[in-house]
């Protein structure tokens, strides 16, 4: 496997008296497209929020290039590569998707704080926005309020503000999710169009993306790693089977 | 945060800003009206003026509220403690309108950066809770205390004339176009700078905070500076409001203020620059006819008249204006 850009080790999560992740050991290699699998339930958002930083972590160790991020704050894991999407579209419902990839893209290039010059000063920021939305075939609702686009094409914005960033690893907490078989394809089509050295983490529930598009997965249950390996290891192995893909 | 749909062609992520940023006709007009009634022979200048500075104490609301989504039951403690200064300076020799009110901004902005700490944390209803505290703490504090002057109100207040040229007068000739001055240099401060980068970032994290956090973005510390620049603002219009009346009571920072400012700029509509403006001047136009109409029941009518525009106009007169406007005229505003 490539050297390791993200590694957690013994991670935990505990809500009250309820252990939703049990002591998760993973490793996610540069330029991976690796796949989290596993029943509803069985840990796997609450994976990526701990990872990610939107919760904290009850016990273990998260690291993003052999630093240690356990307690660093969800927009210092930003700033140091490690980017997400939501679930749940989490976007900006009274803007436009111009207005919400240029305010991300004014984060990623440190363009913060009260500043008396306008917007139109930062064409770069402006022009970099509209070719983003042009790939992901959103030029033309660029102006369109985004709480009145379809929700296909928010889906799609929502995965387009996270590659905005240029992260170098990339957290998707199901990106197919509420689409049609098509769409996601779509979807997964713009991911592998992301630089190769872009490491890929994504949950997912369809079976065809999974294995269509992972060259590595990681099946949760219980709160637990249940198995890990490449498509093939992880469709032969009998524990899989029997606990997720019913065959 | 205007709502629209554009046809087929790919349209100019350029032209969108450049159009962002250019002056509309509504807002020259806007101006050149409120300029325009200072010449008008024998119109209510002392009204207009409080209307205008009502108007900025609701801007700098505006801030915070509108383009940050953050609300407060309590900013006239912001107005009264900006007012106070002023009062306290013009008391204690000295008198210059400018000085007094560059101060009173400053100490309102310092106060609202060290409560911004701790209030950003909060959120909606504690956040009203907390801030109409501090309110009333502020408030029975200036209202009991001796040096203020207590319930009386602060003696003795000399306020010097304006640039050492233009003195205030009883018919406030000289304090609206003051007034008038002061609001819109704080006003084309508060267009350009929501207009930039960190407007954009306010919006965002009304929108969505979860997402601005995961864009790497310094929300709380957003959030302090926007509570500061309100605070600031609000300081401003106290210090205006005590010199163009020559007075400073315990009045000035009453709880009652603080949800009046409230009103005005709902009515107006929230996050539009000019709608604390537009609320303002209605909401104080309205309660001088009415209560000098009947004295007894205008609350009465003001509750009604509160009631229905809020029934027609869902979001405030200017953004359902705007889009009457949009809907009657298409093309309008494309530019």
């Amino acid at each position: 496997m490539a050297e390791t850009v993200l590694e957690t080790k013994g991670l935990s999560k505990r809500f009250g008296g309820l252990l939703v992740l049990d002591g998760i050991d993973f490793k996610l290699g540069r330029g991976a497209r690796h796949a989290i699998i596993g029943p509803n339930g069985s840990g796997k958002s609450t994976f990526v929020n701990v990872v990610t930083g939107l919760l904290p972590a009850s016990a273990g160790a998260v690291s993003l290039f052999e630093r240690d991020i356990t307690r660093a704050t969800a927009q210092e894991r930003t700033h140091a590569g490690l980017v997400r999407s939501f679930q749940i579209n989490t976007l900006f419902p009274a803007l436009n998707p111009l207005q919400s990839v240029v305010a991300a893209l004014c984060q990623r290039d440190g363009i913060t704080g009260p500043s008396l010059k306008p917007m139109i000063r930062y064409p770069a920021e402006i022009e970099e926005a509209m070719a983003l939305l042009a790939r992901y075939g959103l030029a033309e609702d660029a102006l369109t309020t985004t709480r009145l686009l379809p929700y296909g094409k928010q889906r799609l914005l929502e995965i387009a503000l996270g590659v905005a960033l240029k992260p170098k690893v990339l957290v998707l907490d199901e990106p197919a999710a509420g689409l049609s078989t098509e769409q996601g394809r779509t979807v997964f089509g713009h991911l592998l169009d992301l630089p190769a050295d872009t490491a890929i983490v994504f949950i997912e529930h369809d079976m065809h993306l999974v294995f269509g598009y992972a060259d590595r997965i990681s099946v949760f249950a219980d709160g637990r790693l249940l198995a890990q390996g490449t498509p093939d290891e992880v469709r032969r192995d009998a524990a899989v089977k029997a606990a997720y893909l019913g065959t | 945060m205007t709502e629209q749909t554009i046809g087929t062609a790919a349209p100019s992520g350029l032209a969108f800003f450049r159009r962002a940023n250019r002056w509309s006709a509504f807002e020259i007009l806007f101006w050149l009206v409120l300029l325009g009634l200072w010449f008008v022979p024998g119109i209510n200048l002392v009204l207009l003026t409080q209307c205008l500075v009502w108007g900025l104490f609701a801007l700098g609301l505006d801030v915070l509220l509108g383009y940050r989504g953050i609300p407060s039951l309590g900013h006239a403690a912001f107005l009264g403690l900006g007012g106070y200064v002023a009062g306290f300076l013009g008391k204690y020799g000295v008198p210059y309108p400018l000085v007094q009110l560059v101060l009173a901004g400053l100490a309102a902005g310092l106060v609202g950066l060290a409560v911004g700490r701790f209030l950003v944390g909060l959120a909606g209803i504690g956040l009203l809770t907390i801030t109409l505290g501090l309110n009333l703490i502020l408030y029975d504090a200036v209202h009991t205390a001796r040096f203020t002057g207590g319930d009386d109100g602060l003696q003795g207040i000399v306020i010097g004339p304006v640039a050492g040229l233009f003195p205030f007068d009883y018919s406030g000739y000289t304090g609206y176009l003051y007034a008038l001055v002061i609001a819109f240099i704080i006003a084309v401060a508060v267009r350009t700078l929501m207009k930039g980068p960190y407007g954009l970032a306010l919006e965002g994290a009304r929108e969505n905070s979860r997402r601005m956090i995961a864009l790497g973005a310094p929300i709380r510390a957003d959030a302090v500076i926007a509570l500061t620049i309100s605070a600031a603002i609000s300081g401003v219009a106290g210090a205006l409001l005590v010199q163009t009346t020559q007075f400073a009571s315990p009045e000035i920072m009453s709880f009652e203020r603080s949800a009046d400012v409230l009103v005005m700029l709902v009515i107006g509509g929230l996050g539009q620059l000019y709608g604390g403006f537009i609320g303002a001047f209605l909401f104080l136009i309205m309660r001088d006819y009415l209560s000098a109409m009947n004295p007894i029941y205008w609350y009465f009518w003001i509750g009604l008249l509160l009631v229905l525009l809020m029934c027609f106009f869902r979001k405030g007169i200017l953004p359902t204006a705007a889009l009457v406007w949009r809907r009657l005229f298409p093309r309008a505003g494309r530019g």
